[in-house]
């Protein structure tokens, strides 16, 4: 940082090297993630705005399959999540990338909302005992709606943090790292989390075959 | 989207929960767009000063304050240039007093810098002039602190 007190000059060891992180950077003329924060930490709100368009729909589809396929629990959660962002920008460090942030605030609001509504924890040893698999034979009839739908119905049945972890690294495409920022976990437990998670839902699925 | 029956269902499943059009966002952006302009940006007001010096004004002493939510845009407008970019503004306020102005500020690789931030002391003197007066006590050397925090190689305004 080069600090310009008047009369003194300081020079602090950021100059020394350009920083440049491409994993915030959006590219062409996009202004990056990094920009947006900046200026909507000055309060302007077309920045927000910009964030809201860029990060809302995957934070939207998100949402949507934590809480069981409700769109007003959805639109709860992220409408909260960006209310929350708002008031919390200053707080936001450059640790952790926007999008991870975000991700984090709307995970933890659609798992308060699931204990809400459901204040029984589902974990790996209840799971085997519900929802047995469907008896009917899919092939005859089988419609991406209903396969996500069932897909929505195994995913429910799954404890939230491997729910989470689930769909931020197969539908978000989140790296195991951006998830464990994310929900705040190892990057080993995100392992961990993912194999249980692909196992119980090919399980669940394997009717539909 | 078509089901290729011969794949694995899950792996179909989430293939289309990927290709999911967004829905409900489109409506639901604009409601949360709506619901965070009516939060409060908090603000601190400043006490301006007559071309005497003074903040009480007229017979009753009156006094007009400036809210730091209309010097924060001001200085951003008048501060940046294509070679620069505002990082944050702080206006620190005591006993309704601007006391100081703390910049930080992005630039590009290569400008010289030096000759920025006198350029940026500068414009910030003459936008606290213009929104609180002359404040006698307020030493546009001493309170205007300017930080180059980041450079870039590329449009600060972009990076």
């Amino acid at each position: 940082m080069l600090v310009f007190g008047w009369p003194a000059l300081r020079c602090g060891p950021r100059l020394i090297g350009v920083h440049h992180d491409p994993a915030v950077d959006a590219g062409g003329e996009e202004p990056s993630d990094r920009v947006l924060v900046r200026l909507a930490r000055l309060g302007d709100r077309s920045a927000f705005d910009a964030i809201v368009e860029r990060h809302g729909p995957g934070m939207y589809r998100f949402a949507l399959r934590m809480v069981g396929g409700h769109d007003a629990d959805a639109a709860e959660v992220v409408q909260e999540a960006f209310v929350s962002a708002w008031k919390n920008l200053e707080t936001f460090e450059a640790r952790s990338t926007l999008r991870t942030w975000l991700f984090s605030l709307t995970s933890r609001r659609a798992v308060d909302l699931q204990r809400r509504r459901r204040p029984t924890p589902v974990d790996d040893e209840f799971l085997a005992l519900v929802a047995p698999p469907a008896q009917r034979d899919p092939l005859q009839d089988v419609l991406d709606r209903e396969l996500v739908a069932a897909l929505q119905v195994a995913l429910t049945q799954l404890p939230d943090q491997q729910r989470a972890v689930w769909l931020l690294r197969e539908v978000e495409d989140m790296s195991y790292d951006e998830i464990a920022t994310t929900l705040a976990i190892t990057p080993d437990s995100v392992r961990g989390q993912l194999h249980r998670g692909r196992q119980n839902l090919a399980e669940r699925m394997a009717p539909w075959r | 989207m078509a089901v290729d029956e011969s794949s694995d269902p899950l792996a179909r499943a989430t293939e289309a929960l990927r290709s999911e059009d967004d829905g409900a966002w489109t409506e639901l952006s604009r409601t949360i767009l709506e619901r965070v302009r009516t939060l409060v940006v908090p603000a601190e007001s400043v006490v301006s000063f007559n071309d005497e010096g003074e903040t009480e004004r007229g017979a009753r002493g009156s006094t007009i304050r400036v809210s730091t939510r209309v010097l924060v845009p001001a200085l951003r407008h008048d501060l940046e240039t294509p070679s620069r970019a505002t990082d944050a503004i702080e206006v620190v306020v005591t006993d309704d007093r601007c006391v100081a102005v703390k910049i930080d500020l992005v630039g590009v690789y290569g400008a010289d810098l030096q000759a920025e931030g006198d350029e940026v002391r500068r414009a910030v003197s003459e936008v606290l002039r213009s929104a609180l007066g002359p404040d006698p006590d307020f030493d546009a050397d001493r309170d205007i602190r300017v930080s180059f925090v980041d450079v870039v190689t590329q449009d600060p305004h972009r990076q």
